[in-house]
């Protein structure tokens, strides 16, 4: 798969990204079951995988845990002020925490004026804030909200079928 | 409870998945364990939720999908239907109820910025709320859902 961009992707590269983009069948030969679903021959969906996961248009091929199950019961999405320039050290500074599993740059408003999100997990809500805290002091940064789930509603991974059908 | 040998099992699926026609063989191997055994534990650890999911996670950004995250005031009385039509929208991910005036939050996905636009502005019409975030990503800084067992 030589493009990443979807828009510039053959018929077939999208035929090979769609087959990949299903949960694995947990059976003995996985990839074998993907090809006759699909009609791709294995060997071509093995060295795709291998491809482009090499290019990094796949993030991660692997198990995703559930994080409330192993033992981290409690996260907190934090929504920080951060001054424009400075944007890229700060991120900088708060990635290197394991807890920190995302750290995105958003766009802020003057009635909302946070612009850096951070998703912090923890064994519960007092490791949570002291996590929080760590990162303020590491950062100087003041202004945040901090924003605690109430209630999931809706968590699957994104439907790329129907995306870019 | 978790043995000693589910979290060896749960580390390495999550960081050394290989990329081979028999992964539960090249697994078991390593985890001195038969591929049967190995298939039967893994389709327990699933079942007990500690497994979500295994395959492959693409890097939407570089697909060159576009993402925002939205913040919504939703009033209580209303919330039961702005939900169920949120989640109807494919685009939609991850959607949650958190503390504050802006209640409702959810991740959208498209295929551009302007299809982006259109199913926001789809949403305010179908929920008739106006107040509405359209926090949108501007940079990926990290994304590493990989957790310490």
């Amino acid at each position: 798969m030589y493009h990443s961009n979807f828009k510039i992707m053959k018929k077939y590269e999208k035929s090979i990204l769609l087959a990949l983009d299903k949960p694995l069948p947990i059976e003995k030969n996985p990839f074998l079951s993907i090809a006759k679903r699909t009609g791709i021959p294995e060997k071509v969906l093995l060295e795709q995988l291998k491809k482009i996961k090499k290019n990094g248009l796949v993030r991660k091929f692997g198990a995703i845990l559930g994080h409330r199950n192993i033992g981290f019961k409690e996260n907190v999405l934090v929504a920080w002020k951060v001054q424009d320039e400075l944007l890229d050290d700060i991120a900088e500074k708060i990635i290197h925490f394991k807890m920190v599993s995302h750290c995105y740059a958003r766009k802020s408003y003057p009635l909302w004026p946070y612009n850096l999100y951070t998703m912090i997990h923890g064994k519960n809500k007092k490791e949570c804030l002291s996590i929080v805290k760590k990162i303020s002091q590491k950062t100087n940064l003041k202004q945040k909200k901090l924003l605690f789930t109430k209630q999931e509603f809706k968590k699957t991974k994104t439907n790329l079928e129907k995306i870019l059908k | 409870m978790l043995t000693r040998l589910d979290k060896k099992i749960l580390e390495e699926i999550q960081n050394n998945f290989p990329i081979v026609q028999s992964p539960w063989k090249q697994l078991g191997r390593k985890l001195h364990l038969s591929e049967k055994d190995l298939i039967e534990r893994i389709k327990i650890l699933q079942t007990q939720g500690y497994i979500r999911y295994i395959g492959v996670i693409f890097d939407l950004n570089k697909l060159g999908l576009k993402s925002t995250l939205l913040a919504m005031n939703v009033p209580t009385e209303k919330m039961k239907s702005v939900v169920r039509i949120i989640n109807n929208y494919p685009y939609v991910s991850h959607n949650y109820l958190r503390n504050g005036k802006f209640n409702v939050w959810f991740t959208l996905t498209a295929r551009s910025d302007k299809e982006l636009d259109f199913i926001i502005n789809d949403i305010k019409k179908k929920t008739s709320i106006k107040d509405i975030l359209d926090l949108r990503t501007k940079k990926v800084f990290k994304i590493n859902v990989s957790f310490k067992l």
